[in-house]
């Protein structure tokens, strides 16, 4: 009949952490022992009685939970923002995969359109493993370190608090143009995680004379990258803030521009495959359509928010 | 309303007031069966996974002083109130009487 509750408590044990299993497991014991001997001042036990009784503990793995609770990794309070944080990085990631799929593209010498979209998936996944891991790992030690909870009380002061809805800083907004400037910086420099062989071989270079590009936009982007990482510190706008997040777009407004104006830009590589040489036959001018586009869609936003800075 | 969220409020109601009553009833000696019937005569059900492990968080608080005897041929926990549990155990009384008397009249008025 005790083999019934050996096995309980054994399975209870392997539920617990190492270094508290023998103390909870001889308290738990001697518990049990004793509502067992109550149990049998009217006769003996049977294994059925006893398995009633170890029911009503419950299942080993909740004793063992109440007994010595598991903290979670990510603590509730921070999941929205884990959540933000994941969800901006596989979007960050799904792209590059796309793009890493599509150098892989060029050096191949057919298109397999079932091996690209397994190469699209399976580069996702290995670079998004990576970054759950890494996320995961940053909230939790942030989480011990109580880091995150000053996150979420920055500033806070009755006082403090937007006057409006409209001049609450979003963490999303904050995260999606962190999100964008990373990503331009990895457009500017595809010699850091594309392959020397991929890289000769893109559609496009950049023209002899025109390197100051990749550096004037890598300054800003730059620039941006750190301003949203301040606005991550920030509750609401002020002024200020609002007319650098004005300028921001401006700037890249005015860069954009001036970058689809100039022309010549943009040149065929070295070695002229047969996607390059498709590429600057049909579409190599709607780069400059889609840099004027760019613009256009920056100007009308910092409209938007210059009309947001005067009810501010 | 089911019976279910009945029982949850219920539950939820219970949950607060029982370190109160262990407190209460660990002014002698107890070990956790018998701190369990204790509680049980005096009207207040609880079940064992519940009880066992909060008299576990309330020694590791230093609100119960514990120790091992052994007693009708049988090793037992036994766990009293500490000096600083018994601190505590004045200072919730107090709270539980004013908050007692507060309810008892939100209630008569309705």
């Amino acid at each position: 009949m005790m083999e019934l509750l050996e096995r309980y408590l054994a399975a209870v044990a392997e539920e617990l952490p190492v270094e508290q299993q023998q103390d909870i497991i001889r308290e738990l014991r001697a518990n049990l022992l004793d509502q067992i001997d109550a149990l049998q001042q009217d006769g003996p036990l049977t294994d059925a009685q006893l398995s009633q009784l170890l029911l009503q503990q419950g299942h080993p793995v909740d004793m063992a939970q109440r007994f010595a609770p598991s903290a979670p990794l990510v603590a509730s309070e921070d999941m929205s923002l884990y959540k933000t944080v994941l969800w901006h990085g596989a979007a960050l990631l799904a792209v590059i995969a796309l793009l890493k799929s599509l150098g892989g593209l060029i050096l191949a010498d057919s298109i397999n359109p079932v091996r690209l979209l397994l190469q699209l998936g399976f580069n996702f996944i290995d670079s998004f493993a990576t970054l759950l891991l890494v996320v995961t790992a940053v909230f939790y030690l942030c989480g011990r370190a109580g880091w995150t909870k000053e996150w979420r009380q920055r500033q806070w002061h009755p006082a403090r608090l937007p006057r409006y809805p409209l001049a609450r800083m979003k963490l999303s907004d904050s995260i999606t143009d962190l999100t964008s400037a990373l990503f331009l910086l990895l457009l500017l420099w595809t010699p850091l995680w594309l392959s020397a062989e991929a890289q000769q071989q893109l559609p496009v270079r950049l023209a002899d004379g025109m390197e100051y590009w990749r550096y004037l936009l890598t300054v800003f982007a730059m620039l941006s990258a750190g301003f949203a990482l301040y606005r991550l510190t920030q509750l609401s706008w002020q002024r200020w803030s609002k007319w650098a997040y004005i300028a921001d777009h401006l700037i890249f407004a005015a860069i954009f521009a001036a970058m689809a104006f100039t022309g010549g830009l943009f040149t065929e590589p070295e070695l002229l495959t047969d996607q390059a040489v498709l590429f600057w036959t049909h579409a190599a001018g709607s780069i400059y359509y889609v840099l004027l586009a760019t613009a256009v869609v920056l100007l009308v936003l910092a409209f938007t928010e210059y009309r947001q800075l005067r009810r501010l | 309303m089911n019976d279910d969220r009945l029982d949850k409020l219920r539950l939820e109601l219970r949950r607060g007031v029982l370190v109160l009553a262990v407190l209460a009833s660990s002014r002698t000696p107890q070990y956790g069966y018998s701190l369990r019937k204790q509680l049980n005569d005096n009207g207040i059900d609880i079940d064992e996974g519940t009880l066992y492990p909060l008299v576990r968080r309330l020694a590791e608080q230093g609100l119960l002083d514990s120790q091992w005897q052994m007693a009708e041929g049988r090793e037992r926990r036994y766990y009293q109130l500490s000096v600083s549990g018994a601190e505590v155990l004045a200072q919730l009384s107090a709270e539980w009487q004013q908050l007692n008397g507060s309810l008892a009249t939100l209630l008569e008025q309705q």
